[in-house]
């Protein structure tokens, strides 16, 4: 005995007139983080005043994707948080975006908080209790697939482009790695992901395993040459830049670590959000029958 | 080979309740407070079950207006069987242990002569 139909919620979301301005607010949060960080970089130049316009050019050029990424999320989950009270909107956000088998016991979760009228505060403790379980079930192997895929292609990349260049070029190597393919790569895969599963969380699923495998694949590779450069040329593997000092083999592989984490991931963050909801949109502007918001 | 796990209490827990109810259908925050366990426990325990084939599970047929219908989930015929045979095996497990330690196994005849 099985029954099918998902309980949809008829009830508003927390989208109000209020969403576009807390949407511009967390825009301008982000864009507030890169000024903070424009700044702090300019100062550590040793420059003897910062123009504040430099900084703000600098929060623009950066932030940019972050601004619009935290945008999008406040929209998407204000579309999706549907339900009549908080543990509601909780349980609609963490179990949207699934489809077929993966979403029954979605289903099931939601329709056994909709018959709990004890207490706010034990329907809250259900949907807490819930909301792991729901999160990381149904995710399948092909974001696994996807993860591993892009460490392999990544870690392949930096030594190819290390070695091409240090016995090339000799100028350093891994900002062509680090600055570009990732944030091309983790649209793409958010992108399709979210088109061919049609929904938002498909996308950020899989973009979201890129990023973890391209952050693997990049450091694998980059820790260990950037020791090689250090030895071999003396100089950092990111730029090609010589050290005031001479450089040891743990200090190159130290400054690759440092270069991947900071010069990398923090501009790799708002592109799974980015591909994903991109996906998610244009699948829903194809698609003509009517679909559950958000998703 | 594969490797047979022992469940976890957790585990034994549900599966004992839903075995106290025999055939009928039991709910997912009606375990959780039965069991008094949090439904991040139930629920994973019952999707493993389930997947495995020793809990059924259904959505309940006559709704009251209002609200969707719920699941339902009670043990399966491999399910009891499986109960069974833990059952069975915790009570050779203790007689052993009982034996080993020289003592008669609790409940038997010898404990309730030497009370009297």
């Amino acid at each position: 005995m099985s029954h099918d139909a998902t309980p949809a919620p008829a009830l508003p979301g927390p989208v109000t007139r209020w969403t576009p301005w807390v949407a511009a607010a967390a825009a301008l949060v982000a864009l507030g983080a890169w000024a903070l960080v424009t700044r702090a970089g300019l100062a550590a130049d040793d420059d003897p005043g910062i123009p504040p316009v430099e900084v703000l050019v600098g929060a623009l050029f950066f932030g940019w994707p972050h601004a619009l990424a935290a945008a999008t999320a406040v929209v998407a989950t204000a579309h999706t948080a549907v339900g009549a009270d908080a543990p509601a909107r909780l349980l609609a956000l963490v179990t949207s975006g699934r489809r077929g088998r993966r979403d029954e016991w979605s289903a099931a979760m939601r329709a056994e908080l909709a018959s709990i009228t004890a207490s706010p505060r034990e329907r809250l403790r259900f949907a807490a209790g819930c909301a792991p379980t729901a999160l990381r079930r149904g995710w399948g192997r092909s974001p696994w697939i996807v993860a591993v895929a892009c460490a392999t292609v990544f870690a392949a990349l930096t030594v190819a482009t290390s070695r091409a260049s240090l016995y090339g070029s000799g100028t350093g190597s891994l900002w062509a790695v680090i600055y570009g393919p990732p944030q091309i790569t983790l649209l793409l895969v958010g992108l399709v992901a979210a088109w061919n599963g049609r929904s938002m969380r498909t996308g950020l699923e899989h973009a979201g395993a890129a990023l973890a495998g391209i952050l693997l694949g990049v450091l694998a590779a980059a820790i260990p040459e950037g020791a090689l450069w250090a030895r071999e040329a003396g100089v950092f593997l990111l730029d090609g830049d010589a050290p005031s000092t001479p450089l040891t083999a743990a200090g190159g592989a130290l400054d690759a670590l440092k270069a991947a984490l900071t010069w990398g991931l923090p501009h790799w963050l708002p592109w799974p959000v980015l591909g994903a909801a991109a996906g998610a949109r244009l699948r829903r502007r194809a698609t003509p029958v009517p679909h559950p918001a958000g998703q | 080979m594969t490797r047979v796990r022992r469940p976890s209490p957790q585990t034994v827990a549900v599966l004992d309740a839903l075995a106290a109810k025999a055939s009928d259908w039991s709910h997912g925050y009606d375990l959780c407070r039965a069991l008094g366990l949090k439904a991040g426990t139930v629920y994973p325990i019952l999707i493993r079950l389930a997947e495995r084939g020793y809990v059924e599970t259904a959505w309940e047929q006559e709704v009251p207006q209002g609200r969707p219908p719920r699941h339902l989930y009670r043990l399966s015929a491999a399910g009891a069987e499986q109960v069974r045979e833990r059952r069975r095996a915790e009570a050779q497990r203790t007689s052993r242990r009982s034996r080993v330690a020289g003592r008669p196994a609790p409940g038997s005849g010898a404990v309730a002569g030497a009370q009297a």
